[in-house]
């Protein structure tokens, strides 16, 4: 198949949530799509195709906000997190396929009135979901929790590793300008914050933010063309596998799944798509809406043995001089949570060598969807 | 902080029902606790739905899961329920059912002990009054 690659990425400063009013959520969307068709060195009227993650953003206002001419391509991933990435393929598929030439992708949110938070608690009441209801879960949080603390009791896992995870986002994003969790933080720090739910507490939760960012994927043919140096899609996938399911809305994955964060399918497929290994990885963005599901993923994408992500943590291996560093940029627990978009940002930025904290020479980087219900889906880059 | 678990208030809590998952509910309602199991391979599947995922059978039986053990959960701290008093406990539980083909259950941990709340620990049933019917939660046993 014919390669694609990002060339252009832009986005809005980043807000805790409510701080972004007066600006709309279009308005926001608006500013990410201009900046990144400039990166891009491409105009808006280039821009023949969309994809989506989620719902809410109808192409049809943004192609007459923008003055878009036509598009040739629209299509939008599902899901609570786990399709982010998932723009990407979509992109990738209307560019090789010749549906599109130029495709905007766009993530965004504004938490105003709409808590991620308590995204259960806000959903209008189904008949599979009533259990979640009698059971008292309101959060995507607290419902994950229930899996940390079985991979704790199979594994052996210890709060430590969920603090290293927040300590190591902390100490990069000291140095990330648009972070807003930038003081570093201590493990007596962390042990010390109120338990949310446990074994989670406050920490362990990624911050609640607004803001919106936009993407521009083309051709390999024509990226070479483009100011940017190109960022090439090596792999793709957005899906999942029966086993995971509903996974947290309905928390009846087998044994094999429940202690995982969901992503060994979308993993095999993009390793295979790619052509490369766990080892090959330089850098890692992956969805940390919650610290425990880094540490899972961590043994889903096989950078670890299953059941050793809390050891592969507490050695050291995700800070900058680790053999894996995750999230340079501070994720979604310290630096801005724009449910996954700012980790393609930071992939973006690594492979371009423009990164705040450089990884030394970083040819591929892996980006994941959040752990949520299928679809999934991640993307390997290269440069 | 509280010793023991507190069960939400589920009395304003109208449980929506369809076709499939009504007669669990229509069983809790007579504090009766039953799970689909395929009538024709003897899959159990959960939650109710109107195939069964093996072999897509629209048969079912509705059958006593047997006993429970605790598979996970987590304690959550709610906001207290009265100005000034203390905060409140609530532990969503899921219980394992061995006999049941491992179906998990999802519901309150009533009034336990906290420091007693352990993975394995064996749980009863007991019920609980919603809008519209009886819904069941677990006791240690």
């Amino acid at each position: 198949m014919s390669e694609t690659a990002i060339v252009g990425v832009g986005a809005t400063p980043y807000y805790f949530r409510g701080q972004s009013r007066p600006q709309t959520l279009f308005e926001l969307i608006g500013k990410a799509s201009l900046a990144a068709v400039a990166d891009a060195g491409l105009d808006i009227t280039d821009i023949d195709g969309m994809a989506f993650y989620a719902t809410g953003f109808e192409p049809g206002a943004i192609v007459e906000m923008l003055g878009i001419p036509e598009l040739n391509f629209s299509s939008v991933v599902s899901s609570f997190g786990g399709g982010s990435a998932g723009i990407l393929d979509l992109a990738a598929m209307a560019v090789q396929s010749g549906r599109a030439k130029a495709v905007l992708c766009i993530g965004a949110c504004q938490q105003a009135e709409n808590r991620y938070g308590a995204a259960l608690a806000g959903m209008a009441p189904t008949p599979d979901g009533e259990w979640r209801r009698t059971a008292d879960l309101r959060g995507p949080g607290e419902a994950l929790a229930l899996l940390a603390r079985r991979h704790m009791h199979v594994y052996g896992t210890r709060r430590e590793a969920f603090g290293e995870v927040v300590m190591a986002s902390r100490a990069y994003a000291a140095t990330r300008p648009e972070a807003l969790r930038r003081k570093p933080l201590s493990l007596d720090e962390y042990m010390a914050a109120p338990m949310l739910a446990d074994p989670l507490c406050r920490l362990d939760f990624c911050l609640e933010t607004d803001g919106a960012l936009a993407f521009v994927v083309t051709s390999a043919e024509r990226a070479r063309d483009l100011p940017q140096k190109p960022v090439y899609i090596a792999a793709s996938a957005h899906g999942g596998e029966r086993e995971w399911g509903r996974s947290f809305f309905w928390l009846n994955m087998p044994d094999s799944h429940f202690t995982t964060a969901g992503g060994e399918h979308t993993a095999r497929r993009l390793f295979a798509q790619a052509g490369i290994a766990p080892a090959d990885i330089d850098v890692a963005l992956l969805y940390d809406h919650f610290s425990p599901l880094v540490v899972m993923q961590l043994e889903d994408y096989g950078f670890c043995p299953r059941g050793e992500g809390g050891p592969f943590v507490e050695s050291g291996a995700i800070r900058m001089d680790g053999s894996l560093p995750v999230n340079p940029h501070g994720g979604h627990l310290s630096e801005a949570y724009v449910i996954g978009m700012t980790h393609i940002r930071e992939a973006v930025e690594q492979l371009r060598g423009t990164a705040v904290n450089q990884i030394p020479d970083a040819r591929h980087a892996i980006v994941s969807g959040g752990p949520a219900p299928i679809p999934m889906s991640g993307a390997i880059l290269r440069s | 902080m509280p010793s023991r678990s507190t069960t939400h208030d589920l009395s304003r809590i109208a449980i929506a029902m369809d076709t499939w998952t009504r007669p669990f509910w229509e069983a809790a309602d007579r504090e009766r606790l039953v799970v689909p199991r395929c009538g024709r391979c003897g899959h159990y599947r959960w939650p109710p739905g109107p195939f069964c995922p093996q072999c897509h059978s629209q048969e079912t039986e509705w059958v006593d899961p047997g006993r429970g053990r605790i598979y996970s959960f987590t304690v959550l701290s709610r906001p207290p329920a009265t100005e000034g008093g203390e905060p409140e406990l609530s532990v969503p539980t899921l219980v394992r059912f061995a006999d049941a083909g491992g179906t998990l259950l999802l519901g309150s941990l009533a009034d336990a002990p906290i420091a007693a709340i352990a993975i394995d620990a064996p749980v009863t049933i007991g019920w609980a009054q919603a809008a519209n019917t009886r819904v069941p939660i677990f006791h240690l046993a």
